[in-house]
């Protein structure tokens, strides 16, 4: 598929998203005429402008992108000038969600921290075991200190082992 | 005059300059940990205040907020990744500046401006708080409509990309800002039942998503042999490590003018230190001798937001000091630890018991100094923390920021928010939305859209729009202002797209 | 070779959590035998926060354990709340209340509690007086004043107070209601915004606690208090009680545990309230964040909530703010 193609599909599936959001979602999400209010807009007024306006916008570029003349592919140009692996990215997300959806609170933060800090470092080609363990081990202590000890905020505890309150 | 040399010399004492060390330490420390905010640290620091004195206290707290807002610019010119929001507009030219090995410098420029900022706010504080408060309470609903016009209509000349891909964040950030509670009529927005949303998306999560988060995503895309090597390259050679005497005296005149935007922000409550450091960067830029270089490791750049944002800091003192409101998060907790010490802030504080107001202001004055110093130190320090390999960087990276946000509000459903947004704020930049108009969209509009639905209920309640108008002389001023300021902005975005033509992402890049 | 690591990984992490049976410790004969948590629904550093502190230091004294303050806000000090009713009730996690996340929001948000049931109502430390205020140079002198301008003015006079739908709100609007005025609400947040908006002239009349600074500088004055007791030091500011007003809230403060605590767990709570609340510290500590230190036991805290709960539902019932 041509840049340009690509580029105009993924606007228009934007333009599909804000339609949705807009015909469905707000009117669903926001009741009217609730409680004391008196006078003055709507409480869907704000939210209905920003969608309204995000439509013309998402239209003005997709006749832009139709319109335009096929360039050489330019996408993907980060500051640094590297040719991106963007499926690590995405594991590297899905850990990410994973452990502040399911494993801080199985695990404890400090559990589930260090495996996620440690499985992160494997991922991302640390070889030496040892630095796969302990920096991570490290980084959590450090949290420990400055969390428990300094702030006195207690971050969520497993109770795995009931004698060490981590 | 008795009473300024006691609470200077009270200022001198160990334990309060103890304080401010303490407090400048933990500061740049905790400012420098993306997710970690000074607020959240002052805050449990206000109920133990009453065992401290109030000049050991309250310089602690103050000296902290100044640390952290130098401390957030570390990260964010290393690592792009600003330690706490206010450091956002930093990333634009410290990054690019660091990039060329040139690190040190851009963090001496980064120390110099805070400092300058710092103090010039300070004074700003000391001698005129009740002039300026006096201006600042005048300020209604109305006048803060017509100020967020003037800062979007500023703000969005940033995007120097596709204009409508600017327009689609800035409105999708609105509506980000939107969620929760309506703020007129209470009634819940687009929280579908779900309680965390009440209180609306919260800032760290959205910020450190956006800006921090997104960014680690982007960097673990690199090959895994740049993920073996060190984050960042400094050079050796000693005048890219320091700041040279012309160059603090060519940014002077910038300093000023981003040290007054940012004082005039802090005198206001409730715009707040990221949104002056953007105001005060493109202000730079819009006045620069060479606006080419912006974007691309401009000291300018660097030293505008840096000045401006830690000027927000001292000035938003000054509707404190003159009538007990506070300006911020930071003078809300400063309120409150002021209260415990039995100091009600307001003009009869300097009447009945002015030698504690005397010794933390001169202890104010002192922490910046000692901010300069521990910064210098610092420095070479921070540039050794960086130099461990990114694939261990980052991951410590991203489990610090998921311990501060679930510390903001005791919640993991914050956590989760904030990677979330950060898997927004990656594809973002994949389609070159520009993330920070965003952000700018989701601070403003909340205070655009309260102000706007009550200056129409104050309309409603008077006799008809003009005598509204004709019964607020501030508001008439800013409405000729705006006039003026509308015309010269959009005659200079001309001819400046006329200059960047070639450059068509520009300034903001895709980030 | 990746793949394998992976695997592992993934095996290690499994085999923790599969083992989740959280270890609650035995129940011991002696209460407490190990470190009580109380729940702060409100922001570190707020008046809330700063009063649970303030208490867990003195607690932690008397009761010879650790006594640990955690900060878990939003949805309006409900989500702090629930954690509480939904807790496991041996006495070790308890939380602080205030009047509005029981009294009020429940009526207008389905909150995850039922605030006549799920909690056990320790002791009440400390009422915050909430009074109507104008500003200094404001020409009017007493309330009725103020309501004889406000009724030959419909819809002029503007006023407004930090929560929308908070006690406050719905009191003074169910006085109003009662006067016959019509006025402008104006929506703020905060009670900064109103005292802002008082002292900059956006609005005429401010309804809110923090207000001691102000008051001293002779930038506000007191017209009325919305609650049922006159405000210490002020006799002759009538309260909306001695006017009739169908709401008279008292803006309270004190500590709730999960329902169905256990009799030494309530007792060792009442003395423990009742020894830091006599304490001078405390006493100033709460004069210094403009309250007053009223104790009440247990019974008699949950039996003003039980009608605090009682009378708002039906106010706003009568108001036709809430259906019936």
């Amino acid at each position: 598929m041509s840049v340009r193609s690509r580029e105009a599909a993924i606007i228009a599936g934007l333009l599909l998203v804000t339609a949705v959001f807009g015909l469905v979602l707000i009117p669903m999400g926001i009741r009217e005429g609730y409680g004391s209010s008196g006078a003055g807009l709507s409480p869907r007024f704000m939210p209905e402008i920003a969608t309204m306006g995000i439509a013309v916008a998402l239209l003005f570029g997709l006749v832009k992108q139709l319109l335009s003349v096929e360039t050489a592919a330019g996408a993907e140009a980060h500051p640094d000038g590297v040719v991106g692996h963007p499926m690590r990215a995405v594991i590297v997300i899905a850990i990410c969600l994973f452990f502040s959806l399911v494993g801080f609170r199985m695990a404890g933060f400090y559990l589930g921290g260090v495996v996620m800090a440690a499985s992160l470092t494997a991922l991302l080609g640390e070889r030496e075991i040892l630095k796969v363990v302990v920096f991570p081990v490290l980084v959590l202590i450090v949290i420990y200190i400055v969390f428990e000890f300094g702030f006195q905020i207690r971050l969520p505890k497993s109770g795995l082992i009931a004698s060490i309150p981590v | 005059m008795e009473a300024i040399l006691e609470g200077i010399s009270l200022s001198l004492s160990v334990n309060a300059l103890l304080g401010i060390i303490v407090g400048v330490v933990l500061g740049q420390v905790l400012g420098s940990i993306p997710g970690l905010t000074a607020a959240m640290a002052v805050a449990l620091l206000v109920p133990f205040s009453f065992y401290f004195d109030p000049w050991v206290g309250i310089p602690m707290m103050l000296a902290m907020f100044k640390g952290s807002l130098f401390g957030s610019s570390i990260p964010a010119i290393l690592l792009r990744t600003p330690g706490t929001p206010a450091a956002a507009a930093t990333v634009i030219d410290g990054y690019p500046l660091a990039k060329e090995g040139k690190g040190g410098k851009a963090l001496r420029t980064v120390l110099f401006a805070s400092v300058f900022g710092d103090a010039f706010s300070d004074i700003c504080l000391i001698l005129g708080s009740g002039a300026l408060a006096a201006i600042a309470i005048r300020f209604g609903p109305s006048e803060y409509v017509i100020l967020v016009l003037f800062a979007l209509i500023s703000l969005v000349s940033l995007n120097r990309g596709s204009s409508w891909r600017g327009i689609v964040a800035i409105l999708a950030g609105v509506l980000i800002g939107c969620i929760g509670l309506d703020p007129i009529s209470g009634t819940a927005r687009l929280t579908f039942g779900n309680a965390e949303l009440f209180d609306g998306v919260g800032l760290i999560p959205m910020l450190i998503g956006f800006l921090a988060i997104s960014e680690v995503f982007t960097q673990l895309e690199q090959p895994l042999k740049t993920l073996s090597q060190r984050a960042i390259e400094f050079s050796k050679r000693p005048e890219d490590n320091k700041l040279s005497r012309e160059e603090r005296r060519e940014l002077l005149p910038t300093l000023l003018r981003s040290s007054m935007i940012g004082t005039v922000t802090g005198a206001l409550p409730g715009l707040g230190s990221t949104v002056a450091a953007f105001i005060a960067y493109n202000e730079a830029r819009r006045t620069a001798k060479r606006p080419e270089e912006f974007g691309k490791g401009s000291l300018h750049g660097i030293a505008a937001p840096e000045a401006a944002n830690n000027a927000v800091s001292g000035a938003n003192l000054i509707p404190l000091l003159a009538f007990g409101i506070p300006g911020d998060v930071a003078a809300a907790l400063i309120l409150g630890a002021l209260l415990i010490q039995g100091i009600t802030p307001g003009p009869l504080a300097f009447r009945d018991n002015p030698e504690p107001i005397y010794a933390i202001f001169s202890a104010m004055l002192l922490a910046n100094l000692v901010n300069y110093l521990v910064g210098i130190a610092y420095i070479p320090l921070a540039k050794r923390l960086v130099s461990v390999s990114k694939r261990l960087l980052f991951p410590a990276v991203l489990v610090f920021a998921s311990a501060g946000a679930y510390a903001m509000r005791g919640s993991l459903f914050d956590v989760q928010m904030m990677f979330v947004f950060g898997l927004i704020g990656w594809l973002m930049s994949k389609f070159k939305f520009p993330t920070v108009l965003l952000l700018i969209g989701f601070i403003l509009a909340p205070i655009l859209e309260r102000s706007a639905r009550q200056t129409l209920i104050l309309i409603d309640s008077s006799d008809g729009l003009l005598a509204f108008v004709q019964s607020r002389p501030v508001l008439m001023i800013l409405l000729g202002v705006l006039a003026v300021l509308a015309v010269l902005v959009i005659r200079q975005q001309i001819s400046m797209r006329r200059f960047t033509d070639q450059d068509d992402d520009g300034v903001m890049g895709p980030g | 070779m990746t793949k394998i690591r992976f695997a592992v990984l993934i095996l290690a992490s499994c085999a923790l959590f599969g083992c989740d049976n959280a270890n609650e410790g035995s129940t011991d004969a002696k209460y407490p035998s190990r470190p009580i948590t109380i729940v702060v629904p409100y922001a570190p550093g707020g008046g809330g926060d700063t009063f649970t502190r303030a208490i867990a230091i003195q607690a932690q004294e008397i009761l010879g354990t650790k006594v640990l303050v955690e900060n878990r806000m939003g949805g309006g000090a409900t989500i702090g709340v629930g954690s509480v009713a939904r807790a496991k009730p041996d006495g070790y996690t308890l939380g602080f209340v205030s009047s509005s996340p029981v009294v009020v929001v429940p009526n207008f948000f389905e909150v995850p509690y039922d605030a006549s049931t799920d909690l056990t109502y320790l002791s009440r430390f400390v009422v915050s007086p909430y009074p109507v205020l104008v500003r200094g140079d404001s020409s009017y002198d007493s309330f009725d004043e103020l309501l004889a301008y406000a009724r030959e003015n419909p819809g002029r006079l503007r006023w407004s107070t930090a929560g929308i739908n908070g006690a406050p709100h719905i009191a003074t609007e169910a006085a109003l209601k009662q006067e016959g005025v019509e006025a402008a609400f104006v929506p703020m947040q905060g009670s900064t915004e109103v005292l802002a908006g008082l002292l900059g002239g956006t609005i005429d009349m401010g309804v809110m606690s923090d207000y001691a600074g102000p008051l001293a500088a002779g930038d506000v004055r007191l017209l009325a208090e919305i609650g049922p007791e006159p405000i210490e030091g002020f006799p002759d500011i009538p309260t909306y009680r001695e006017m009739g007003y169908p709401l008279a809230p008292t803006i309270f403060f004190g500590m709730a545990g999960p329902a169905g605590l256990p009799d030494d767990v309530i007792q060792t709570w009442e003395t423990t309230i009742k020894t830091i609340t006599e304490s001078e510290s405390f006493q100033e500590v709460t004069v210094r964040l403009n309250g007053n230190v009223t104790y009440l036991d247990h019974e008699a805290f949950e039996a003003l909530v039980l009608s605090d709960i009682e009378s708002t539902k039906k106010a706003l019932q009568t108001l036709g703010i809430l259906e019936k």
